[in-house]
């Protein structure tokens, strides 16, 4: 005798380990079961075959493990690297900030260089990701999971680039009003941290936007990289002068501008495929 | 996806099952059995989905902010859960029926 219940629970017991007991979706997929399987009930099957297609229909549990496990997407290796060197980097910059702090007593300006460099080293790691990201893509190793992973941890990479980078300025404000007398002077600090900021709210536009292109998001990432590298060692340079000799960080910085060049002409090299978008909502 | 009657490429069903669940969501809410009804019945039974790869997808499109979801209790008692768009998925949708137009209309000039 056919019982519908008894199939059910050994049904949930057989997929509950290969969708790590995800209550959730079992339960969404159990109300599907039975809806199906009134339907050919009332068609006209009998119990048993009813209950057979319905599980056909529906796919084993390996094949649900696996298309369940493209949707998780979450892995992937960039993301993870670009959040421990944010927290380590966040570890070191909370160093430095404490001597500001207790040495030099001025928790104002403590508080603008651990939300500006914060903010910079935020926007790094949304380039770091989109250089990982041309790399995968050029190498053939890109899928759609990589791709959702991408948008999710740059959205929030970016949220926090923006908050950060403009606490950081609205702080140095306040530093500069209250112990230099104004607000804003126009100066290659001040010109540098504008601009990180503004690439950020950009990259928070595109980034939060709902069908961007992964290939302009790749573009705006490793641009990105770019205006960070130019604002916060290009002031070290103008106020170091023309010495005549080698410029270490001069050195640094144009081998790291061209490197970011030479991964921008990459990524402009794919062809611009109309499944791009297509794909993300897969 | 698809136990096709004309079969479609893996890429074609992947790409097309965004596009399709938005646009059945864009008429009005709804949850996962329907949807397959629906489609299928828009198809003419040309397109059947593997029902349970619809899931995943629905699943994807939430994360990603382009539809929302709720549980309701039916009036038999049973429970489901409702799915409806939300304003991002409304504007990727526009931007997708906008790729797949103009595939269309460019494979439509050549094949005229």
């Amino acid at each position: 005798m056919f019982d519908l219940e008894e199939q059910i629970r050994s049904w949930r017991a057989m997929v509950a380990d290969k969708l790590a007991n995800r209550r959730q979706v079992i339960d969404e997929l159990e109300s599907h079961l039975r809806e199906q399987f009134e339907r050919l009930v009332h068609e006209g099957r009998g119990e048993e075959q009813a209950w057979n297609e319905v599980l056909q229909r529906l796919g084993t549990s390996e094949q649900l493990a696996v298309e369940f496990h493209k949707k998780q997407s979450p892995r992937w290796l960039a993301a993870w690297c670009a959040a421990a060197g944010l927290v380590l980097f966040a570890i070191l910059l909370g160093g430095m900030a404490s001597r500001l702090l207790f040495v030099r007593r001025d928790p104002l300006l403590a508080a603008h260089v651990f939300a500006v460099s914060l903010g910079y080293a935020a926007v790094f790691a949304v380039g770091f990701l989109s250089l990982w990201a041309t790399i995968g893509r050029a190498s053939g190793r890109w899928d759609a999971s990589k791709d959702a992973a991408l948008r999710a941890a740059g959205a929030r990479l970016v949220l926090l680039a923006a908050a950060a980078t403009g606490a950081g300025i609205a702080l140095g404000m306040w530093w500069a009003h209250r112990h230099i007398g104004r607000w804003w002077a126009w100066d290659p600090r001040e010109l540098g941290g504008l601009a990180v900021l503004g690439w950020s709210v950009l990259l928070l536009r595109s980034f939060r936007a709902g069908a961007a292109a992964t290939q302009l998001l790749v573009l705006l990432g490793l641009t990105g990289n770019l205006v960070v590298a130019v604002s916060s060692f290009g002031p070290m340079l103008i106020q170091s002068g023309r010495s005549y000799g080698v410029s270490t960080i001069g050195m640094v910085l144009g081998a790291f501008i061209v490197s970011q060049m030479i991964a921008i002409y990459i990524e402009l090299s794919r062809s611009v495929s109309l499944d791009v978008p297509v794909a993300r909502l897969r | 996806m698809y136990n096709a009657c004309m079969e479609l490429s893996k890429d074609l069903v992947a790409a097309s099952a965004g596009p399709l669940i938005l646009s059945i969501l864009q008429r009005g809410e709804s949850y996962g059995y329907a949807i397959v009804q629906r489609v299928r019945e828009l198809s003419g039974g040309q397109i059947e989905w593997t029902d349970g790869m619809l899931y995943p997808v629905l699943h994807r499109l939430e994360a990603q902010g382009a539809i929302t979801s709720r549980w309701e209790t039916a009036p038999t008692g049973r429970k489901r859960k409702y799915y409806a768009i939300k304003a991002a998925g409304r504007k990727a949708l526009v931007k997708q029926k906008g790729q797949w137009l103009l595939v269309h209309g460019t494979l439509a000039n050549l094949w005229s």
